[in-house]
């Protein structure tokens, strides 16, 4: 037995080193110069690999983490404090990275639709971006009218604008749906130009009616100019002067009030449930305008006074001259009671109309059980017209109503008793409702009866179609609520002359009867049928009319996001005196589809670049490095259409590039045989760079590296060189390896001893060398010894002592690989340097033999205290 | 370890599974843990000024566990303000006997260590490094005592790098984690199993501990 001499010669350089801090990416390699670096090692390999070689220190980043890597130098140490860095977020196919908060939202549709009744397709295409605090749409609506009237146009645009808003300024241009104030310009779309810088506010342009109810009408153009200037007051209250112009048109018309007009406008909103608003005009005689609006914990109160003379200045769309007042609120008064307290009172002064509107209601709702309510109240209404001339008409009405909810049923019934002042005492009201809902499905229904009934009707003027719309709407028009608020609604017709008398009475007997079934599913598709009944008659004196519209409509949403609506409605009437019954359908369909982005023109300002490079990617890692040899001359292609070739460095640029999403491919030719190394066409935005790798198709050399029992060693790094040249490549999972693009020759193939995981012996692996042929690929392998060693004791029990007592100088035979080795003074044996298998380990002693079985993994393994029992002495 | 501050208290759940074939009955307990030359001692609860164990709060103080079955405890310990001590140990301490089929009887407990990071005084500090020489029966033993003289718990592990006379990393070998209490020493020892051709060596042990590193190095030769 041989015995080897040890020498301890001294202890150096202890030392809690402070470290340097450096970062890594993942599975990326970093080198730094450490001046005298003869080795390095990480302290955790499954966070980092380190090695030095030529005074370069090199890491390689195996998964995130943090750990310590040490270089020795000659009589010292230097530690480096090593952050590998979490690897970029990698979606699977078919999921695209999500937009950063900062990316433009962008959003906009184009949808087409018919209608017959009149016969008119309306296109309408919308586009909205919103990026950082600035905010840009663009809305377009034209307007094909099949069969024009006298005085109209076969092509209109019905709606169009281009929109800024910042928060420092607004810009509109064309049409602006301006709510400037009630006595300037209230509820009215201006086209023309609409500024906002601060608190300046400048519009100007022409208003005039375009549609109502979706019917188109002929336009009547009034011009408006005004400007106003808001001082803030304070955070909650601001005062805003305004000074406004109506051209107005040919007195011949007599259409709006031509003139100027102003005003102070004071605002006061500490919070959203809290607002006052104020103003005070001059004008030809003076006008004044409130709005007040408060919610609490129990109450609703909303309140709109507005008083203009009949000479005040204003367009005829919004003006209402005269006195009009209403006042809602709702309060809970307990837990069980609801009270609501709405009071109207207007004064019209129209061109066609003077009338004296007044309603007032008080309804009390008072929660019996839980599903059941009881309702009651009282209302008053009274109404006195001028022009045309007509009795006054007031009545006195006192509901009592039961009404029952559920989460799949509702219904109830209402019993009204109203006192006429006309001469016709009496009025009596009789109202069922029903309803029932389940997943996907709505059903509701209501009968009701009525004498002495509230009715209004229109008379149009000469506008085809006009008629059927607002004898439509005063179908639906049946309480003194639902008639003042017709009334305002058609005030703008009545203006500007659309609407020659307006006649309020009450009729005899109306019957109406209504039913409304929706059917929808809860899929992407939203698919929904929906369809609606009304019949009404009034039985009048003369005789009766009748009327009854019904209407189907059918919606649904493709997997490509277009959305698809149809309908068909079709309104039949029976007028006293008249031949019969009369048809009018009216059939509706349209398609919309949405867009994702925003074309760059409508977008000012919203273009970026695609760059990037094209590189000879020899090493085939697919990734560019600053000084890597380039491809010059080359062409790239975006979007299948613009082309550009690389500059001497290789580099290409496209300007002016859209918002969205891009193709950038490229265009290589060569005589040499080559591949790509990155995707040759690419998705993606602008302001983004795109480089291209490109290698010519050169040999290749595949390797691997084992261990003795042929198990694969991942994540063991490679070294081949050639001359100056030098590549890298690291096992995967099974051990194997491949660098693409050698040129042909011959090439020094080694392993990195320190990414050998431990327990393996590789002081004894040498560097090979293979000969790479051109399109070719070389196969090399490299077999590790695992390192599995044997080590233990030969004992036997001793009768004196009764202890066991080492049996020294006895031969252990590795009876499988006829190994032998002679146990020391105290028993103690070791045999190093087996391969992987179950050995039997025989000891004989005195012409006795013992054996012990011991199995000897793949992995590396070092089995100790193997003890070996010789029996009794 | 916990990291946390004096005065705050940190709470765990126990959970004991009983895998033997009879009824297990535990009382909660809570002892400190100690370094007295060097050497960890279990002191019980109160003993030591500042003691954390004195305030371990327990979910149920009694807990009974038939044989498949789990219990849990929740445990709240709180380090006092000022206190020397960082760490304690929570135990499930067996009251009835496992009997057995022979005539021994005896009681068990299973415990958990808690230990506590209140400072940043945070240092180790290394004896020379004990090299046993390969032989024919033994491989090579690297081997380092290491102290923890900061005033906080610590969990150190490390390489032994053994470089040949030009500087070439020749092996390494792994230092298993352990942890080390303040004032604690505990001795590190890893082997290298290949076998070194004559020649001179340097080993040299590095161990990392939070975010610091402390390296030792000896110089061997192998005739």
């Amino acid at each position: 037995m041989s015995r080897w001499a040890f020498i301890l010669v001294l202890v150096a350089y202890p030392a809690t080193a402070k470290s340097q801090s450096i970062s890594v990416s993942y599975h990326e390699t970093i080198r730094i110069p450490v001046p005298g670096a003869l080795a390095a090692f990480s302290l955790d390999d499954f966070y980092a690999e380190a090695k030095a070689q030529d005074e370069t220190l090199t890491i390689f980043g195996k998964n995130p983490g943090v750990v310590h890597v040490v270089a020795v130098m000659r009589d010292s140490t230097k530690t480096f404090e090593v952050s590998v860095l979490p690897a970029p977020p990698s979606y699977p196919p078919g999921f695209v990275q999500p937009v950063s908060a900062s990316a433009p939202s962008e959003n906009g549709s184009y949808e087409s639709r018919y209608t017959s009744g009149p016969s008119q397709s309306d296109n309408i295409v919308d586009f909205m971006s919103d990026e950082g605090n600035q905010s840009v749409h663009f809305h377009l609506s034209g307007l094909f009218i099949f069969h024009p009237l006298e005085g109209q146009t076969t092509f209109s645009l019905d709606s169009v604008f281009y929109q800024i808003l910042t928060p420092r300024r607004d810009l509109t241009v064309l049409d602006e749906f301006m709510d400037n104030s009630p006595l300037t310009v209230d509820g009215s779309i201006v086209r023309g130009f609409h500024f906002r810088q601060g608190g300046f506010l400048f519009h100007t342009g022409y208003a005039s009616i375009t549609t109502f109810e979706n019917f188109v009408l002929p336009s009547l153009k009034e011009g408006v100019i005004g400007v106003g200037y808001r001082f803030s007051l304070s955070s909650h209250s601001s005062l805003t002067p305004n000074f406004y112009f109506f051209p107005g048109r040919p007195a011949s018309e007599n259409i709006g009030q031509r003139g100027t007009v102003a005003s102070v406008l004071y605002n006061y909103e500490p919070r959203k449930s809290l607002g006052l608003l104020g103003e005070v005009g001059f004008s030809r005689g003076a006008g004044v305008a409130a709005r007040f609006h408060f919610e609490g914990a129990h109450d609703q109160l909303r309140a709109n006074l507005r008083y203009e003379p009949l000479q005040f200045a204003s367009l005829s769309l919004n003006s209402l001259h005269g006195f009009y007042s209403d006042v809602d609120w709702t309060r809970q008064l307990t837990s069980r009671l609801t009270s609501n307290l709405s009071f109207t009172g207007d004064h019209y002064r129209l061109r066609s109309l003077n009338m004296t509107n007044v309603v007032s209601g008080l309804n009390l709702q008072l929660q019996l059980f839980r599903n059941w309510s009881l309702f009651s109240g009282a209302t008053y209404g009274s109404s006195k017209s001028y022009i045309p001339p007509g009795p006054p008409v007031s009545a006195l009405g006192l509901p009592l109503g039961v009404s029952f909810y559920s989460r799949h049923f509702q219904g109830g019934f209402v019993y009204q008793y109203s006192r006429n002042y006309i001469g016709v005492p009496r009025s009596d009201e009789f109202r069922a409702t029903l309803g029932t809902q389940w997943t996907g499905f709505r059903l509701s229904g209501f009968a009701d009866r009525q004498t002495q009934a509230p009715t209004i009707g229109f008379t149009a003027a000469g506008v085809s179609g006009l008629q059927e719309v607002l004898d439509n709407l005063a179908i639906s028009a049946t309480t003194p609520e639902q008639i003042a608020v017709l009334l305002r609604e058609t005030a703008g017709l009545e203006n500007q002359g659309f609407v020659q008398g307006v006649n309020i009475s009450l009729t005899p007997v109306r019957l109406q009867a209504g039913a409304d079934l929706t059917w929808f599913k809860r899929t992407p598709s939203r698919q929904q049928f929906h369809f609606s009944f009304l019949y009404n008659k009034n039985e009048l004196v003369q005789g009766a009319n009748q009327a009854a519209i019904g209407s189907l409509s059918y919606s649904l949403k493709f997997k490509n996001e277009n959305e698809f609506f149809a309908s068909l409605s079709l309104l039949r009437s029976n007028i006293a005196g008249t031949q019969g019954w009369r048809t009018s359908p009216l059939i509706e369909i349209s398609i919309r589809h949405p867009a994702l982005s925003v074309p760059h023109f409508l977008v000012s300002g919203r273009t970026g670049t695609i760059r990037g490079v094209v590189f000879a990617d020899d090493g085939a890692t697919g990734m560019y490095r600053p000084g890597e040899p380039v491809l010059t001359d080359v062409v790239v292609v975006l979007d299948d259409a613009r082309k550009i070739r690389t500059d001497h460095n290789g580099h290409y640029l496209f300007t002016g590039v859209s918002l969205g999403s891009h193709s950038v491919g490229l265009d290589y030719q060569s005589a040499e045989p080559f591949f790509f190394t990155t995707a040759s066409r690419v998705q993606t935005d602008a302001d983004t760079a795109v480089n291209f790798g490109v290698a010519i198709s050169r040999a290749r050399l595949i390797g691997s590296v084992h261990s003795d029992a042929q198990i694969g060693l991942a994540s063991v790094e490679i070294n081949i060189s050639k001359g100056s040249q030098r590549f890298t490549a690291q096992t995967d999972s099974e051990g194997t390896f491949r660098v693409e693009g050698l040129s042909p020759g011959e090439y020094d193939v080694g392993l990195d001893t320190d990414s050998v995981p431990p327990g393996y012996a590789f002081s004894d692996l040498e560097t090979q060398r293979i000969t790479v042929e051109a399109s070719v690929s070389a196969h090399i392998s490299f077999t590790v010894r695992a390192i599995r060693n044997i080590s233990g004791r030969v004992i036997m029990d001793d009768r004196v002592s009764q202890q066991e007592i080492a049996v020294p100088g006895v031969t252990v035979l590795l009876q499988e690989l006829s190994r032998s080795t002679v146990a020391d003074a105290n028993g103690f044996y070791l045999i190093r340097d087996l391969p992987a298998g179950t050995y039997n380990l025989i000891v004989i002693y005195e012409e006795r033999e013992s054996k012990r079985q011991v199995t000897l993994p793949v992995t590396p393994a070092f089995l100790k205290n193997i003890q070996i029992a010789i029996g009794t002495e | 370890m916990v990291r946390c501050k004096s005065g705050q208290s940190y709470t765990q759940v126990l959970t004991l599974f009983n895998q033997t074939q009879q009824d297990v009955v535990s009382e909660m307990a809570a002892e400190d843990v100690v370094v007295r030359d060097g050497a960890r001692v279990f002191v019980p609860a109160g003993d030591t000024a500042g003691s954390i164990a004195a305030t371990a709060v327990f979910s149920q103080r009694q807990v009974a566990v038939k044989p498949g079955q789990s219990a849990s405890v929740g445990v709240t310990l709180t380090v006092p303000p000022e206190t020397p001590l960082r760490a304690a140990v929570v135990l499930f301490r067996g009251m009835n006997k496992a009997s057995g089929s022979s005539s021994v009887t005896m009681t068990a407990s299973l415990g958990a260590l808690f230990t506590f990071t209140v400072s940043e005084n945070i240092q180790i500090e290394g004896s020379p490094i004990t090299v046993n020489p390969q032989s024919t029966t033994a491989n090579l033993g690297v081997s380092q005592v290491l102290t923890n003289t900061g005033s906080e718990p610590v969990i150190a592990g490390g390489i032994a790098a053994v470089l040949n006379e030009t500087g070439a990393l020749v092996g390494k070998a792994v230092f298993e984690e352990q942890r080390l209490l303040p004032g604690e020493q505990l001795l590190f020892k890893t082997e290298y199993p290949a076998e070194l051709k004559t020649g001179s060596y340097r080993v040299i042990a590095s161990f990392q501990y939070e975010d610091k590193v402390i390296t030792n190095s000896a110089d061997f030769a192998v005739p």
